[in-house]
């Protein structure tokens, strides 16, 4: 039989996606651990603009056992996290090579909301209680990365 | 054609079930409720069924704690009442003349508000059932059921109409929270018909002004109108002209003497003028632009700082000075140590006191040579009209703002700099009217003494029913010694102080 020649069209298509995908989730998941390595603080520090936050990270208390990724990153669904992982991961980079990095580095409004969500995501129990329009580092200010120090500078 | 149709529609649907599946956020987690709470629900216990761990720290307010303030004592665990006449005697001098002048205790928890309002000398509650507005949470429904007359009976008429297993309920959830979703509001009618003065109401607050707002319904200075015969006829806030962040003690005056009504609620007995009253203007004080309230810190984050109980995280309801919590508030932004926070306060404190003291006696004294003008003129002798009138509207303002700091709870920590700009402009009023009686009580021929002897002995002594006396122990002396040149002891007339003196206290000067 004769396949028009849409169907042979969406025949190599659809051949063409099938490898790509395959060669995607290979170099994402498979030995190079690209996906896994891209979620590591230590990928996020390798901007050395990022040099200061991953310090405070580094030597902080309470989150350091959970990385860039849990806080500054949607984590409700796997989708809405790929997206913004894909967007911010664009946006940085392209900020980064392209010299458009301020000497004051801050969250973006979006950056807050998601930040907002993650503390609530991990402690829905405790702030279950509790309803606060507030962001939680207005109180909870050793948590920002530059203010991790200021607790180390008073001894009793 | 028929399978491709299918297999379309196959992997739509697949790829809505994924979509499904992974792209729709986890349900939001909720406590379990355990109950409901119904409309117009007064009974905290009830309340406190559904919201137990709120509920048991809003009783603790009941328990004292051990001291830890050095101006603010009478709720500490050694159960000890603190006069404030005997803390600060020029009170006792200008306040002489009513309810203020008799019994003026420092307070006690929440839980004793309307309890120290039935244990108190009578002569506090001659204004009548307005007096229950901002104590027993039942007073907006008396309000609404009796209409003008609630203002106006005896007090103790309307507390009986109060159902008796609430008779003894101090302020509580009904006040500042919907039964429904436990969102803060406004409830009693005179702080919603004041805070209209300020352009707000419940709908235009914010949660974080509505943390403030709902401790604004009864920590704030109020106005009871009264009409010919002196009966109250209402209750307001002096908020007209003011903004939020901006009700000053010059606006508030402006309301008080701005209408004869509002400025008829005692008469002072040593000048014979006609007064209104200044009480806990906490929230005025606050929020005019002190550092915290800059800062965005409202109420209840210092006095209802968050606590961790098990595994939930609640607001404190056990209201208290952070003093006494081991300034566990305080801690969360200021990283100093207790005692170095303590200290700070301590100093801002030592300081307004001190202000205090010069600006309360510098009136007391001015009070005392209203007194001679009005004895000189009964005796026949004529005072210069303009120099009298030009001292009583000093005189007028000096004491508004002596009674405005006096009765602000935090001895001026609540906004330090704002405390010694007013103290700053009583004392300087007072001086001012003294300056003006003296001239002309010596153009009318009286001999007038330089130092001016307060006799405060018949003001502190043998007040009320009771009778209460001075007590000598709990007076604040100015913490940096310059009031006795102004004042020296020789001129208060304080009853004798008791014979053993403080080791650190200095040798009074006998004269």
């Amino acid at each position: 039989m004769t396949l028009p020649k849409a169907t042979k069209y969406g025949m190599v298509l659809l051949c063409l996606v099938v490898a790509g995908a395959v060669l995607g989730g290979f170099l994402a998941f498979g030995p190079p651990q690209l996906y896994a390595k891209s979620s590591t603080p230590e990928f996020c520090g390798r901007c050395h603009v990022m040099e200061t936050e991953y310090e405070a990270w580094f030597h902080a208390g309470a989150h350091r056992r959970i990385s860039c990724v849990d806080c500054h990153l949607p984590n409700d669904t796997k989708v809405r996290h790929l997206i913004w992982k894909g967007i911010d991961g664009m946006k940085d980079a392209l900020a980064f090579y392209g010299g458009r990095v301020p000497e004051n580095i801050v969250l973006s409004e979006h950056g807050t909301q998601i930040l907002q969500e993650n503390c609530q995501r991990c402690h829905a129990e405790t702030m279950a209680r509790v309803n606060e329009e507030r962001q939680c580092w207005f109180c909870h200010r050793r948590l920002s990365h530059k203010r991790t120090g200021a607790m180390a500078t008073w001894t009793p | 054609m028929k399978t491709k149709g299918v297999l379309g529609m196959v992997s739509v649907l697949v790829c809505l079930g994924l979509a499904g599946l992974y792209a729709c956020s986890p349900p939001k987690s909720e406590p379990v409720k355990t109950g409901t709470i119904k409309d117009g629900e007064i009974d905290p216990a009830k309340w406190g069924q559904v919201y137990p761990l709120e509920y048991d720290s809003w009783l603790k307010t009941k328990d004292p704690r051990p001291p830890q303030s050095k101006y603010k004592k009478g709720f500490d665990t050694d159960l000890v009442v603190w006069d404030k006449l005997s803390e600060y005697p020029y009170m006792a001098l200008l306040f002489n003349g009513w309810g203020f002048g008799v019994e003026y205790n420092e307070p006690r928890g929440h839980y004793y508000m309307v309890i120290d309002q039935l244990e108190i000398d009578p002569s506090r509650l001659k204004a009548g059932g307005v007096c229950l507005s901002c104590k027993s949470p039942y007073a907006p429904i008396l309000e609404k059921q009796l209409g003008a007359e609630y203002f106006r009976m005896p007090y103790m008429d309307a507390h009986a109409k109060i159902p008796v297993e609430f008779q003894k309920l101090g302020a509580a959830c009904v006040d500042c929270h919907d039964n429904k979703t436990q969102a803060l509001q406004i409830t009693r009618p005179a702080p919603i018909a004041s805070y209209k003065f300020l352009g707000k109401e419940n709908a235009n607050m914010t949660r974080q002004e509505l943390r403030s707002n709902v401790c604004g319904q009864c920590h704030v200075t109020y106005i009871v109108p009264r009409d010919a015969a002196g009966k109250p006829t209402g209750l307001f806030f002096p908020w007209q002209g003011s903004k939020v962040g901006d009700i000053s003690i010059e606006n508030i005056i402006k309301v008080y003497r701005g209408d004869p009504a509002n400025e008829k609620e005692w008469k002072q007995g040593v000048t014979g003028f006609v007064f209104g009253f200044i009480r806990h203007p906490e929230y005025e004080f606050y929020s005019r632009n002190s550092v915290h309230w800059q800062a965005n810190a409202a109420c209840a984050d210092c006095h209802m700082p968050y606590k961790k109980v098990g595994a939930s995280k609640i607001s404190d309801h056990n209201l208290m000075s952070p003093l006494k919590d081991d300034m566990k508030a305080c801690q969360q932004c200021h990283t100093e140590t207790p005692e170095w926070l303590k200290a700070q306060v301590t100093a801002i404190q030592d300081r307004t006191v001190s202000g205090m003291l010069r600006a309360g006696y510098a009136t007391a004294v001015t009070a005392k040579l209203f007194e001679q003008a009005h004895k000189a003129q009964k005796d026949g002798k004529t005072i210069d009209k303009a120099l009298y009138d030009q001292a009583k509207d000093l005189y007028y303002e000096a004491m508004y703002r002596v009674i405005f700091m006096g009765a602000e709870n935090s001895v001026g920590f609540h906004n330090p700099s704002e405390a010694g700009r007013i103290l700053g402009d009583a004392i300087a009023m007072a001086m001012k009217a003294d300056g003006l009686l003296r001239t002309a009580l010596v153009k009318a021929g009286v001999d007038v003494p330089a130092e001016v002897n307060l006799e405060l002995t018949k003001y502190v002594n043998n007040r009320g029913v009771k009778p209460l006396n001075f007590k000598p122990e709990q007076e604040f002396k100015d913490p940096f010694g310059i009031q006795e040149k102004l004042t020296p002891a020789g001129s208060m007339g304080l009853p004798a102080a008791k014979a053993e003196a403080k080791p650190e206290a200095k040798p009074e000067a006998k004269k």
